[in-house]
């Protein structure tokens, strides 16, 4: 169990330096190509729409090596029953959102699957399908990291 | 009733550990859900549109380029340089300190990649030299602080996506407050030095001294580039993001070769997880202040404290005092992304310039970057000289003291950021 | 049904454009009727600037329910509805009056069919102008004069093309980076209505040079979201409805009034107006475009009833 999820983190993670260097490339390209009097209308809009993934697919990952930004201070300080309490209770409060990433982001993916991107013309459905994607890989994380953190494994 | 009760819920959740994006997130959905009849839907349309921004590539770009300075080799000549020009002064290298702390800050849009950068080689070279190691660490925590001031400055870029308001002038705007603070800074740690008795003595000639220039001639051309490029209409202050990004990988990778291959995929990894963080606490906040909007809260808070007050300058101090507070327990990108929205409106009552506000803003938060208990710069600069963090917390006070005058000179001399605006 | 006495019904208007716009003051007229009419009964909140998102999002919005009362310009309504593309070629109309009568019409009438079918119901039309060019190098008043400048436009496949056909270098931006992109010269000029010209006092971006080109005619439209619409119990709804659809015409009038003044502001700001433009010379150089319409059974049928 514990190599699947690190399994699916490693696949997450080179996506992840990928669409940076996705990004890279397309602004790269974008500021050339004007500089030589030439246009090209879609590299303004696969660089959103991968800094996009980057955004999600890279919060999904961060969870697992939990670098996301948060209060440590005040649950650092509590011990054994409290502790454990805290660590359930905030795991409870991801858990609904990640949920909700899931259902209702597959929701939304499948209501704007016909509208096509502007430029690119790729469906905003699959453009979308980075939120339910990105909750699943979520819950997988939380799981991982909570049950760590019980077993006192992580501070 | 109920918003005071959104508030409380974010905190608590804050406090639990929630990660703050999605403490943001939840707070504002169960909001959505019981005060609303918004779809639960809507809410991840909007958390996607709010990040689905070309300005907002600046972020990812201006850490990645702050990554490949650090590792590249271009701060050492940077601190190297500093070091020729003020290293025979009392309180030398406390003043290479900070001098390398407003170079590096020309490259770099993140306070803690300036302090990790001059910090890895200052403490050190300062603890050698017999400077007590807390003051050595409070130096560098208080220094990277000028990285966000000096453009390029990824919370200014926050700001601007936030309240509308042009990147390219908040970044002219903040170029004479940055050297203000840098000034002020360099006067306290002169003072403790003298004080303290702390260093000088070496010695070094006008052959060195060009000859550290020339070694560092790439690292200073790099701002010019930037910001010569955006003011003469190359390419846009986001797309100088990326210019700064394949600048550091040319000088770093192709001529000081200090850039393996290894390093670059640990570059672009740590680069990456530090710009997807930040993005989802917009993502999060946009949530938050969606709800806000929607409930005309901004305005009601306005309206309440113009209330108090209509004297722009107490109406100013009282802001100041509320940037502050938050600046010390929550992180910066993440006030910045909660507060805009609510402030700017209050600030553009009070007749003050958005720009101008928006200094002001970073400024004060920038504080937070060195008061406990959320310090990011107090903590890495920790991490580096591997101090007791309670010596730390002492030996910062000063520094806090002095930004906080400067914040209030900034904050009551429009001039400073609006001379360089037009 | 009838609605219960008590029940109040908040409404939530959004728009991208700012708080001086007819689309705004056509939303806050809209408020004021409905109020009125129904005793306080329907309230409408109106969000200016793209505070409730932007015109892609809005319209998205009033699909999933989120917004109930959006004016978009027709543009990114082309995503939802293919065939609102054909609205936004260049020199489609020829004039405002051709514009009108056809949009209020049955191609309107067909158009509106169509929004109905993703859950948006369409109220009225309205409009934002008609676009012109403006930039910093030269006055422009023939199609030669255009070649080698750079322009910012819309993020939209038919313009791109249309300025390529002209020799121009067209840059698709997000227009807040546009605004410092004309500022610092990153790119020469851009392409919009007065009124966005007026508001955003392009003459202090370096616009110097601005030509009537009138190359499209920006239409828009009122629309309620589905869900709205359901919400409402019959009475309010009929009123909500009414109103609704006188409003585009309102805010039509609003626009040439306002743009009369806008003009004049813009000259005496030290904008140099071509204002005797050739149009059919820019329009034969584009001809391409139309070409490459998907729709070409609706491009004709709006060609022929002029
Ligand atoms: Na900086
Ligand atoms: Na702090």
């Amino acid at each position: 169990m514990v190599k699947l999820v690190e399994g699916i983190n490693k696949v997450v993670h080179i996506a992840l330096i990928a669409l940076m260097v996705v990004l890279v490339v397309s602004v790269f390209c974008q500021i050339t190509l004007r500089f030589f009097n030439y246009s090209i209308a879609w590299t303004e809009e696969l660089s959103r729409y991968s800094m996009i993934w980057m955004t999600f697919l890279g919060a999904a990952y961060a969870l697992a090596k939990r670098a996301h930004i948060g209060m440590e201070l005040f649950v650092d300080r509590t011990e054994g029953l409290l502790k454990q309490v805290l660590i359930v209770l905030a795991a409870a409060v991801c858990l609904v959102f990640f949920v909700l990433m899931v259902v209702k982001g597959y929701e939304l993916s499948m209501r704007v699957m016909d509208q096509p991107s502007a430029v690119m013309q790729v469906p905003m459905g699959i453009v979308y399908s980075v939120i339910p994607i990105s909750g699943i890989i979520l819950v997988v994380n939380l799981f991982y990291v909570t049950v760590k953190q019980l077993k006192g494994e992580l501070s | 009733m109920a918003d005071i009760i959104l508030f409380v819920v974010l905190l608590l959740l804050i406090f639990i550990n929630v990660p703050i994006a999605i403490a943001l997130a939840m707070a504002a959905t169960l909001f959505f859900v019981t005060q609303s009849e918004m779809p639960i839907v809507a809410i991840f349309q909007r958390m996607f549109n709010s990040i689905d921004s070309f300005p907002l590539l600046a972020v990812p770009f201006f850490l990645l380029a702050g990554k490949l300075m650090e590792s590249g080799g271009i701060s050492r000549r940077l601190i190297h340089l500093a070091e020729v020009m003020l290293g025979r002064v009392r309180g030398g290298l406390a003043l290479v300190s900070i001098v390398a702390c407003a170079f590096f800050a020309a490259l770099s849009g993140s306070a803690a990649a300036t302090t990790a950068a001059v910090g890895a080689i200052m403490i050190p070279a300062m603890v050698k030299k017999g400077y007590d190691k807390n003051f050595s660490t409070a130096i560098q925590a208080a220094g990277g602080t000028i990285g966000v001031i000096i453009p390029p400055s990824v919370p200014l870029v926050l700001f601007g996506v936030t309240a509308g308001v042009s990147i390219s002038d908040l970044f002219l705007a903040g170029i004479i407050p940055g050297f203000f603070v840098t000034a002020a800074l360099m006067i306290l740690v002169y003072v403790i030095s003298i004080i303290q008795g702390y260093g000088g003595g070496e010695k070094y000639n006008l052959k060195e001294f060009f000859i550290a220039f020339k070694d560092s001639i790439l690292a200073l051309l790099m701002p010019v580039i930037i910001l010569g490029g955006i003011y003469s209409g190359i390419f846009t202050a986001t797309e100088a993001a990326l210019v700064a990004v394949v600048y550091g990988l040319i000088v770093g990778v192709f001529i000081y070769r200090e850039i393996t291959l290894k390093d670059l995929y640990h570059i672009f990894s740590s680069a990456t997880i530090m710009s997807a963080t930040i993005l989802f606490i917009i993502a999060g906040a946009s949530i938050f202040a969606y709800y806000l909007t929607r409930e005309r809260i901004p305005m009601q808070i306005t309206e309440a404290l113009l209330g108090i007050t209509d004297n722009w300058i107490f109406a100013l101090l009282i802001i100041n005092v509320i940037l502050l507070i938050v600046g010390t327990f929550m992180e910066t990108a993440a006030a910045i992304l909660i507060l805009t929205p609510i402030l700017a409106p209050v600030a553009t009552a009070l007749g003050l310039d958005l720009v101008h506000f928006g200094i002001i803003m970073i400024v004060n938060l920038a504080i937070g970057y060195i008061t406990p208990p959320v310090g990011l710069n107090l903590f890495v600069a920790n991490k580096i000289a591997g101090t007791k963090f309670e010596g730390v917390m002492r030996a910062i006070i000063p520094f806090i003291m002095v930004m906080v005058v400067c914040v209030l000179i900034i904050s009551f001399v429009p001039a400073l950021s609006l001379f360089l605006v037009k | 049904s009838t609605s219960d006495e008590k029940e109040q019904y908040v409404l939530y208007a959004g728009h991208s454009l700012a708080a001086d716009h007819p689309f705004e003051l056509a939303m806050q007229e809209l408020k004021e009727r409905v109020e009125e009419r129904t005793d306080g009964r329907v309230i409408i909140e109106t969000f200016p600037l793209s505070q409730l998102g932007a015109e892609r999002e809005l319209i998205e919005g009033a699909m999933l329910g989120s917004v109930d009362l959006v004016v978009s310009t027709s543009g990114p309504i082309m995503n939802f509805v293919k065939d609102f593309a054909v609205l936004d070629l260049p020199f489609l109309f020829n004039d405002r009056d051709a514009a009108v009568n056809i949009l209020e019409g049955d191609i309107g009438e067909d158009l509106f069919a169509q929004l109905r079918e993703i859950g948006i119901v369409g109220l009225s039309w309205g409009e934002n102008g008609f676009r012109h060019v403006t930039n910093s190098i030269k006055p422009v008043a023939t199609p030669e004069d255009l070649e080698g400048l750079s322009l910012r436009v819309q993020e939209n496949k038919v313009f791109i093309s249309a300025f390529n056909e002209l020799g121009v270098t067209p840059s698709p931006m997000a227009w807040t980076e546009a605004l410092t992109a004309l500022q610092s010269g990153v790119v020469d000029g851009q392409e919009n209505p007065i009124l966005v010209i007026d508001s955003y006092k392009l003459y202090d971006a370096n616009q110097k040079y601005m030509t009537l080109t009138s190359h499209a005619y920006s239409s828009a439209v009122f629309m309620m979201s589905e869900h709205a619409y359901n919400r409402l119990p019959e009475d309010l709804r009929d009123i909500v409805m009414e109103e609704g659809e006188k409003i585009g015409a309102y805010e039509r009038q609003l626009v040439v009034d306002m743009e009369e003044q806008a003009l004049q502001r813009l000259k005496e700001n030290g904008m140099e107006v071509v204002e005797e433009v050739d149009t059919g010379a820019f329009r034969d150089k584009i001809m391409k475009v139309y070409d490459s319409s998907e729709n070409q059974q609706l491009l004709q049928r709006i060609l022929s009833e002029q």
